[in-house]
């Protein structure tokens, strides 16, 4: 698994030497360094996943450098490699930095997903930040700065409120057990005091990160602003650093507890709230970047309700819908980013009626939104469907609420069909636009086809997620009772 | 495999030839008819041939709880011969039809995906995978209705259609999770010898709600007329014959599970009747040809949800099955007529159509008879089933004569506007596949109603529809409504205003453009706020550094300063005055010890 964060940083010194003027070589070795780092989660699904690892790092502190594979964290890291490959096959051209900065971040996401060190986690957390401030504050468009700031500082915002949740929780479990240690398991599976507050220090730290409802305002400005594979790597990877940091790290310290019951109440409500917020955001958009960015934030708000709903069906399906969302998301931006190069706009009314000039991507287009808007057979119903139910056991009032989601899914969705694809082609420019290129066809179909597969048959990714949920339900049952 | 065992692979055929299609993007006039041919043969044999009552292949597991589980019996084997049966012949008709060789393969693709998705939906075993098709119908249904998408007025009728159906949908899912919290399944044989209880009330009303949606009736039913916008065909295979009856078909397979709750079906009953009355009085004085069919299958779909809603089911279905072949019939005959008028849909410039018409005449004739329910036809066995079930309640069979009577009323007033009176333009018969298609529907209309369970109603039954559909058939050549009500009627009871006013509107445009300037100005805003908020605390903290931290500080040193002040006075430098204090104090020293050794002693 060392390989696995070691090869994306062999990567970043290959583009150190790669000779300054020749961009297409750097573009190459990016490719290759991030293809390789996909193979290697790829064979362990085809195999068995790797043992765990647990080097000594810090010893004065009691961290160490651990890793640890299961059924999530394996998805998770296929969603990393394949979406990090795919992000640099649609940018080439670029210099040897803007390589070097997606190889450190994809780096870091595999050590985030796969860490079993609160401060390793910690750290991945954050040195995933830097590389995003310069790709949005370098590569972004016209508000670029504006974007990177708010970005930054929202997310140190929320870093401080992590890293604030995770002392108290090494303190605390320290000065219980004796035991000073960083590890994840035991943090989280004991019994201490204090488990209230560092719950909502680290929810109030993953959450501007997801982001949940009212922290939300840096997401729909630094997608907008960020270059096509920025935008990709932040709806698909980084937004679910929030989803699944709160997924090993809060969701475990749910328990019987008498506060947990209110919190769980709150951040279920919040999430209600921030679906439906999120897809009246999204009809009322223009722009149709930003309007898949505040889809984002109403989809997201689905799994942070599985999240928080302490169902094991509705947390294994939060977790398929973290991964649905990459790659129905991911997928819209590649087709707008590709729009985006052929017309320099992203504003809706500059299109309509390319379903004439550009067939096959208007099909492509209609499948990824109808995958988002959660059509069954394809994958994000499958999502939607299995937090819903989930939900709709424990706390109806909330579920029936969040129903009402899918019908404006469909609404702004069908919207930015009708706005892009259908209707007469009233701007000269789009009647001649070029069709799907060969690379943009080798970009889309890894993703449709893995769309497809969710929703036709996500068996296989249910047992794969249903034992890491197995392991976090059962100590946070444990604990429920004294 | 024999054929009744491999009863599974009918809906694949039309999907197999859809991904074809799509992949090769030819051969769609010979592919798309030959693979529903396939599937209506291989119906007809599982059907007709000995099989057991029920016939089930599960083909693997879908999302937990639900599978790929096929099921064949009596009541799907009627639907899928329905769906294959005139799917096939519609499928010909289009060859004719959709002259433009260059959208063949999007208009037959889209076609095949929709028989693919009926089917899936008629032949699931359980509610999960039937709600698949159910959404996967109203997908082809978008695709469809929109499928001349340079038009706005197409697109904007495909997205109102999917919105509808989408609504009536999220009730279905809730009904859904309704059920699996309460059985733990949703699969139909789980769904039987249920007790009754509000949560299964709530339930199904809820699923309910959900076959508003899809059959078009209130308050859903606002849909169906703007879908006309579609090719017809389309109009007479999904928005007549058997998209739309998929409802009808929920409640024929959920009848264990309704017959618990009757209270519940009679909610359904009144919404069916409601919907049924206002549908014919539309359809009594719109004008557009296709509209009026539109609201003439809406009326018809209200008249089985009434038969469902009082528990006679099977006579729905009956309807369902007459209902298919007059209503696709009449709407294929309509157009014939649009084609051979160059696009006319008004039947205001039609007339006199009768003689340069002559077979489209007697085919449109023989539906317009089937639909209004001439005795001996096919609609008149399936409507007095349908009266004869709703007679233990006097207002719903009030509501359901005068509906039949109505409907006989449009019926004739269409035929007699269309084919009778002066002839404004000048028509011709078709040939070929549109009009050589037609026959076997015709034929249908009139052999079909005796394929039916005959009812055996009281004979005022019989004798009062006998009697209101010769009335009707009568009166309606020339009837003119009275001037209030013709308004109300013409301007569709308000319903589409209103809603259009409260949805589109209000929640639509004001709603989210409310909600995005919000986010953008206030919530974007907050971190304006924070900022300001930031730069007030400096501030703030700036003025508390100064006068206060500093204040504090300086007060010290200033009561220091004021203390020390009778200290300061003493030190004036001069050392002969220090020597006379230091001198002064020794000696009050040394008094005080003397007078304190003296008060020991």
């Amino acid at each position: 698994m060392v390989t696995l964060l070691l090869l994306p940083l062999v990567g970043v010194l290959l583009q150190i030497v790669v000779p300054r003027r020749n961009s297409t070589l750097a573009w190459y070795a990016a490719l290759a360094t991030s293809f390789c780092t996909l193979l290697l989660p790829l064979s362990w699904a085809a195999s068995t996943l790797p043992g765990d690892i647990n080097l000594p790092w810090i010893p004065a502190v009691g961290a160490s450098f651990a890793l640890q594979m299961d059924g999530a964290a394996l998805l998770f890291s296929i969603l990393t490699g394949l979406v990090f490959f795919l992000a640099i096959l649609a940018s080439p051209g670029k210099p040897a930095t803007f390589y070097a900065l997606h190889l450190v971040m994809l780096a870091a996401a595999y050590g985030f997903f796969l860490a079993g060190d609160a401060l390793l986690l910690f750290l991945c957390f954050e040195a995933v930040l830097i590389p995003m401030y310069f790709l949005i504050g370098v590569w972004g468009s016209q508000n670029r700065q504006q974007a990177a700031f708010r970005f930054v500082l929202y997310t140190v915002l929320g870093s401080v409120a992590l890293l604030l949740g995770i002392l108290t929780l090494y303190l605390a479990h320290g000065s219980a057990t004796g035991n000073f240690t960083f590890a994840l398991a035991p943090l989280t599976q004991t019994a201490l005091p204090w488990r209230g507050f560092a719950f909502t220090a680290i929810v109030l730290g993953f959450a501007v990160k997801v982001p949940m409802l009212p922290l939300h305002s840096w997401l729909p400005l630094a997608h907008t602003e960020a270059p096509t594979s920025g935008s990709v790597i932040l709806a698909a990877i980084l937004l679910k650093m929030g989803t699944y940091g709160l997924f090993r790290m809060a969701v475990p310290l749910l328990g019987g507890e008498a506060w947990s019951a209110s919190a769980t109440n709150v951040l279920l409500w919040l999430s209600a709230a921030a679906i439906l917020y999120g897809g009246f955001a999204a009809l009322g958009q223009t722009d149709a970047k930003r309007l898949v960015a505040y889809s984002s934030i109403s989809h997201l708000g689905f799994c942070t309700l599985g999240l928080f709903s302490q169902n094991s069906a509705a947390l294994s399906g939060s977790l398929l819908q973290q991964i649905n969302h990459g790659i129905s998301t991911s997928l819209l931006f590649f087709l707008v980013g590709f729009l985006y190069e052929r017309r320099g706009t992203r504003d809706l009314a500059q299109f309509g009626g390319l379903a004439k000039p550009m067939p096959r991507l208007s099909l492509v287009f209609g499948i990824a939104m109808l995958g988002s808007a959660g059509l069954p057979l394809l994958n994000g119903f499958v999502g939607e469907f299995t937090i819903l139910r989930g939900v709709f056991a424990v706390h109806p009032a909330v579920a029936s609420f969040s129903l009402l989601g899918i019908i404006l899914a469909a609404a702004y969705l069908l919207v930015l069909f009708q706005k892009t694809m259908l209707g007469p082609v009233t701007l000269e420019a789009n009647r001649t636009l070029p069709d799907l290129r060969l690379r943009e066809w080798l970009i889309v179909l890894p993703l449709l086809g893995w769309s497809i597969w969710i929703g036709i048959s996500p068996g296989g990714h249910f047992r794969l997620l249903d034992a890491s949920v197995a392991a976090v339900v059962k100590p946070m049952l444990a604990g429920g009772r004294p | 495999m024999d054929l009744s065992t491999s009863f599974w692979l009918i809906p694949f055929y039309p999907l197999v030839s859809a991904a074809l299609i799509g992949i090769l993007r030819r051969g769609a006039a010979l592919l798309a008819p030959l693979s529903v041919g396939l599937g209506f043969l291989h119906a007809l044999a599982v059907y007709f041939l000995p099989r057991p009552a029920r016939l089930e292949h599960r083909l693997g597991e879908w999302i937990p709880g639900a599978s790929f589980g096929f099921l064949f019996d009596d009541l799907s084997g009627l639907l899928v011969l329905l769906v294959t049966g005139i799917g096939l012949l519609i499928h010909l008709y289009s060859l004719g039809y959709m002259g433009g060789k260059e959208t063949f393969a999007r208009y037959f693709g889209s076609l095949n995906l929709f028989v693919f998705f009926m089917l899936l939906l008629v032949m699931a075993d359980n509610l999960l995978l039937l709600f698949a098709g159910w959404e996967g119908v109203g997908l082809a249904s978008y695709l469809l209705i929109g499928f001349d998408y340079e038009k706005p007025a197409a697109n904007q009728a495909a997205n109102k259609a999917f919105l509808y159906n989408r609504a009536g949908d999220a009730g279905f899912l809730a009904g859904l999770f309704l059920l699996f919290a309460q059985f733990g399944t949703v699969e139909f044989a789980g769904l039987s010898n249920l007790e009754a209880s509000p949560g299964l009330a709530a339930a199904g009303l809820l699923l309910a709600l959900g076959a508003s949606g899809k059959s078009a009736q209130f308050p859903l039913f606002v849909w169906l007329p703007d879908a006309m916008v579609g090719p017809t065909p389309v109009s007479a295979l999904i928005h007549a014959a058997t998209m739309v009856t998929a409802g009808v078909y929920l409640f024929a397979r959920l009848a264990p599970l309704y017959s618990v709750i009757p209270e519940v079906g009679l909610v359904v009953a009144a919404f069916g009747a409601v919907t049924a009355l206002i549908a014919a009085t539309i359809a009594l004085v719109d004008h557009d040809i296709k509209r009026i069919l539109a609201y003439s299958t809406i009326s018809q779909l209200g008249l089985m949800f009434l038969a469902c809603g009082v528990g006679a089911p099977e006579a729905a279905m009956f309807h369902v099955a007459t209902h298919a072949f007059f209503k696709a019939l009449l709407f294929l005959c309509a157009g014939n007529i649009i084609h051979a008028l160059a696009g006319e849909q008004d039947i205001r410039y039609m007339g006199g159509l009768r003689q340069s018409m002559p077979w489209t005449y007697r085919l449109m004739g023989v539906g317009a008879l089937g639909l209004a329910g001439f005795p001996g036809l096919a609609g008149f066995f399936s409507k007095e089933a349908i009266l004869h079930a709703a007679e233990g309640y006097p207002l719903l069979l009030a509501l359901g004569l005068l509906v039949s009577f109505l409907t006989a009323c449009y019926s004739a007033r269409l035929i007699w506007r269309v084919f009778w009176g002066e002839q404004q333009q000048p028509g011709h018969d078709l040939h070929g596949w549109e009009l050589h298609t037609l026959w076997p529907l015709a034929a249908g209309v009139i052999v079909v109603g005796y394929f039916g369970h005959l009812s055996s109603g009281p004979w005022w039954l019989l004798a009062a529809s006998v009697f209101l559909a010769l009335a009707g058939l009568y009166l309606g050549r020339e009837m003119r409504v009275f001037e209030p009500l013709q308004t109300l009627f013409a301007r569709k009871w308000f319903i589409d205003e209103i809603y259009r006013a409260l949805w589109l509107r209000t929640i639509g445009y004001r709603g989210s453009a409310l909600v995005a300037g919000v986010d953008e100005q206030r919530v974007g805003g907050v971190a304006g706020v924070a900022g300001l908020g930031t730069s007030l605390l400096s501030w703030v903290s700036a003025w508390v550094d100064r006068y206060l931290v500093d204040g504090l500080v300086k007060a010290i040193m200033l009561i220091t300063q004021g203390l020390s002040y009778p200290f300061r006075l003493a030190q004036t430098g001069g050392v002969l005055q220090y020597a006379l204090f230091a001198l002064g104090a020794l000696a009050a020293s040394m008094v005080y010890l003397w007078a304190k050794q003296g008060e020991i002693r």
